[in-house]
């Protein structure tokens, strides 16, 4: 499954980011590495970024970049 | 300290300050490194007393920025860098791993914050690669104690083999050891961290690092081990550097290396880095304690609700905007009358026997018109401290994230709204901070808004304004204005989208941001800081503006002390066809303004002062010519001010500037504008300042940062918008309202 299918509050582990090599390795800079939790937070009022915490932050990311990010439920 | 030993055997150098055992070097160079928001500029500042800009969001600092001093003899030279989460090249990180790589440095100071090290560590690990002499500021020890979060700084020590200073950059802690740390020891050894990944992947590194000696690869400044663990993550950076035959036997070893996982030897690293932290952080730290987001969680509930977000922060723009007027206001007047009555007065008798010239440029020129933009302080005063909360607060990550969606729309991301914020203050910090939108054309499409977005220079021209014109519907004005400098900075965010102007440079909009805690902003850096920058705006006033002033005055005074006469009107009447279109082409005081406004824009209420005859009312009360009556006043100022805190009636936010506007002498710009269009005429001339090129100093930071050739594109822009949105609306107006 990917990041986007979370419900709120549902929390899952980061398998594979199917982006950009940049993108890719910002995220995982930002908390997003193989294995780590990521809960899904909020989405903002007008449904695009959202929020997530992960590594002990909260993270606002677009949606688009969110679905390409495979998680699986824990 | 115990743990380290590194640094203490020494014993072995030729090092003729070696006698010397202690200060063995007398100047020491010291960068700051860590992730955003950790508080890096904060503790240079609390250890040096420097002045650099600190802020609740990643990304504030987004330059080197150097603090030079001496602690027990040493000089020191502390470098602050922009926070970055890994040594990348891109955006505001390029600058940091450039200086770290370049390697010009005796010790790397590497901050992190104590409450959150799973993500802060790292860096640390990274930047252990580099085998340069380092130790760690755990950072926010107040936060830690507070939260009751327990941390074994021995191990830590041991485990990542550096020494660990706890520090509070807030409170003041713990500064002092690090400072003698720094100043006792000699780093002029060389050091080796013991770098731990996997047996896999530790021997693939080894075999690289192997073939890179067999090759004859010279040593870069940053250290093959360094340059063996980034080929081995194939950061083309660093695989551009290398020769072709030697690359092809690197790949070799990497593809023969037995990997049994999904991921790619180019994220392997940063993932092992997380799991090794996660191990070490469950046998040093005891995490009993309190969330740091526990009273963040609940105040996001709200002002982050999918219903509530939006018009939270509409209102609470509003209520902000009306608050810098309404608890100024009763300031201004105060020192209006100071100025305007009290010091007119007594100078006025002071110099009663002087030639005629010489009072006319002290009271004109000096007096009402440098007096009369110093009335405008109180006004700079509450936008700065207003800013500098809203800067430390927290909330400027969650506009970014409020309105990313909306900022899309007009091809940029959420990010180019914080560089907005900041320009209510000064376009030029805002200018600076768009390095942080990582693409050129983003950061050049962000550098054209904020010339449109008003900033804390321009208040005091529609103040003054509204206070002659507008007495009634002043804030509505004001409100229009600023709603007119986002809609123009859209409009023109929208333009360059559409007809895809800088689209030859890189296009890669992404937007990720972290949202750090809420803070309560610390009152003795707030106010430190606010006075700094109300220093700036008084230093600005009694050099470039009163230069500008008394040029202004000399041309409206020679040759023969008649205004109609002058060198000034001879000019403006020649550019006044130019501006009839915009309905104040007729005033020459307003023409004469504008150029001045280039300078500083609150050059505007000077000129206007200088040029408009000021008439003191003779029928103030005379208690108003004594130091006691004056005094008296000001007590009642603060009275009316702090009342103006609390709104009374949403509708009237901003009405309370437009009392006692008689007493003193803002409406002297009432004068320049006649006729029953005079309204209209002032509107027009308002719009016109709002969205005229901002000022020198803003000017040339868009020449530093993007080059000639925009700056003259920007200033182009930014004389031909005004021109036509003032048209527009004098036109316009003239056919709906006359
Ligand atoms: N409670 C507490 N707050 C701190 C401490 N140090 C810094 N802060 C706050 O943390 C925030 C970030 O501080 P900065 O100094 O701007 O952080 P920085 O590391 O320079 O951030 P960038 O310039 O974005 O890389 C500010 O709101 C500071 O007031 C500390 O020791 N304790
Ligand atoms: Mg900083």
């Amino acid at each position: 499954m990917i990041l986007t299918d979370l419900k709120l509050g549902q929390s899952a582990i980061v398998k594979k980011i199917n982006l950009s090599e940049d993108l890719t390795h910002e995220l995982i800079s930002l908390g997003f590495s193989y294995g780590n939790t990521v809960i899904y937070e909020r989405s903002a009022p007008l449904g695009d970024p959202l929020q997530y915490y992960v590594a002990g932050n909260y993270i606002a990311i677009r949606k688009a970049d969110a679905s390409k990010i495979e998680v699986e439920l824990v | 300290m115990s743990s380290e030993n590194k640094h203490h055997n020494n014993h072995h150098h030729h090092d003729n300050h070696h006698d010397n055992n202690h200060h063995n070097k007398k100047n020491k160079n010291v960068v700051f490194l860590g992730n955003p928001n950790v508080g890096k500029s904060a503790l240079i500042n609390a250890m040096s007393n420097s002045k650099i800009k600190v802020g609740n969001w990643p990304g504030v600092t987004v330059d080197k920025l150097e603090a030079n001093f001496t602690y027990k003899g040493c000089e020191l030279l502390f470098t602050d860098l922009p926070g970055t989460y890994n040594f990348t090249n891109e955006h505001e990180a390029k600058i940091t791993s450039e200086i770290l790589l370049k390697g010009e440095y005796d010790l790397i100071v590497n901050v992190v914050d104590g409450t959150n090290l799973e993500r802060n560590l790292n860096v640390t690990l990274l930047a252990r690669e580099l085998q340069k002499p380092m130790v760690l500021a755990l950072n926010f020890d107040d936060d830690i104690v507070k939260s009751g979060l327990v941390i074994d700084t021995n191990k830590l020590e041991r485990y990542l083999q550096m020494p660990v200073f706890r520090t509070s950059a807030k409170k003041q802690t713990g500064l002092n050891s690090l400072l003698d740390y720094i100043v006792e020891h000699d780093f002029s050894d060389h050091v080796d961290y013991n770098i731990y990944y996997d047996t896999d992947i530790d021997a693939c590194v080894g075999e690289i690092l192997d073939i890179l000696k067999d090759d004859k690869i010279p040593e870069p400044s940053y250290g093959l081990k360094f340059l063996a663990y980034r080929l081995f993550e194939k950061e083309p950076h660093y695989t551009e550097l290398i020769p072709e035959n030697t690359l092809v036997k690197i790949n070799q070893t990497i593809n023969n290396a037995k990997f049994t996982l999904q991921e790619s030897s180019a994220s392997l690293l940063k993932n092992r880095r997380y799991d090794q932290i996660d191990n070490v952080l469950k046998h040093i730290v005891d995490k009993k304690g309190v969330s740091r987001y526990l009273a963040t969680k609940k105040i996001d509930r709200i002002v982050l609700n999918k219903w509530l977000g939006l018009p939270i922060l509409f209102l609470f723009t509003i209520y902000f905007l009306s608050l810098i007027f309404n608890v100024s206001a009763p300031f201004i007047d105060w020192i209006d009358g100071f100025i305007n009555v009290y010091l007119n007065h007594h100078i006025g008798n002071l110099i009663a026997n002087m030639p005629d010239w010489f009072q006319a440029m002290i009271l004109d020129g000096l007096l009402a018109g440098v007096g009369g933009v110093l009335v405008f302080a109180p006004l700079m005063y509450f936008i700065y401290l207003l800013m500098g909360i809203l800067e430390e607060s927290g909330i400027m990550a969650r506009i970014a994230f409020l309105l990313d969606r909306v900022m899309r729309f007009f091809g940029l991301n959420g990010k180019a709204f914080i560089s907005m914020i900041i320009g209510f203050g000064c376009t030029v910090p805002a200018i600076a901070s768009t390095r942080t939108l990582g693409s050129l054309r983003a950061r050049k499409a962000t550098s054209i808004m904020l010339n449109f977005v008003s900033c804390g220079a321009r208040l005091p021209v529609y103040a003054l304004f509204c206070a002659a014109f507008f007495s009634r519907q002043a804030g509505l004005v004001v409100a229009s204005l600023y709603i007119l400098g986002i809609l123009v900075a859209l409009i023109a965010a929208l333009i360059v989208k559409k007809f895809g102007f800088f689209n030859d440079l890189e296009e890669d909009e992404n937007f990720t941001i972290e949202l750090p805690p809420y803070r309560i902003p610390e009152g003795k850096t707030l106010f430190k800081n606010v006075n700094n920058k109300l220093k700036g705006f008084f230093k600005r006033v009694i050099t470039v503006i009163m230069v500008v002033l008394f040029a202004i005055w000399a041309l409206s005074y020679f040759p023969n002390g008649k205004q109609e006469d002058s060198y000034l009107v001879k000019v403006t009447n020649f550019v006044q066809p130019v501006f009839k279109p915009t309905g104040f082409g007729e005033s020459s005081e307003a023409i004469a303004a504008l150029p001045t406004a280039i300078v500083a824009k609150e050059a505007v209420v000077g000129t206007i002062q200088t040029l408009s005859s000021v008439e003191v009312d003779d029928t103030v009360d005379s208690s108003q010519y004594t130091i006691t009556g004056q005094l008296f006043d000001l007590l009642n100022a603060t009275k009316e001010g702090v009342i103006n805190i609390i709104p009374t009636n949403f509708l009237s936010l901003f009405e309370a500037n437009t009392s006692d506007v008689d007493e003193g002498t803002l409406n002297a710009a009432s004068h320049i504008f006649n006729g029953d269009d005079a309204k209209l005429k002032a509107y027009s001339y308002l719009v016109f300042i709002l969205l005229l090129t901002p000022c020198a100093v803003a000017i040339a930071t868009v020449r530093k940062e993007f080059g000639n050739k925009f700056m003259i594109q920007t200033i182009i822009i930014t004389l031909l918008v005004p021109y036509i949105t003032s048209t527009l609306i004098y036109q316009i107006g003239h056919l709906i309202f006359y």
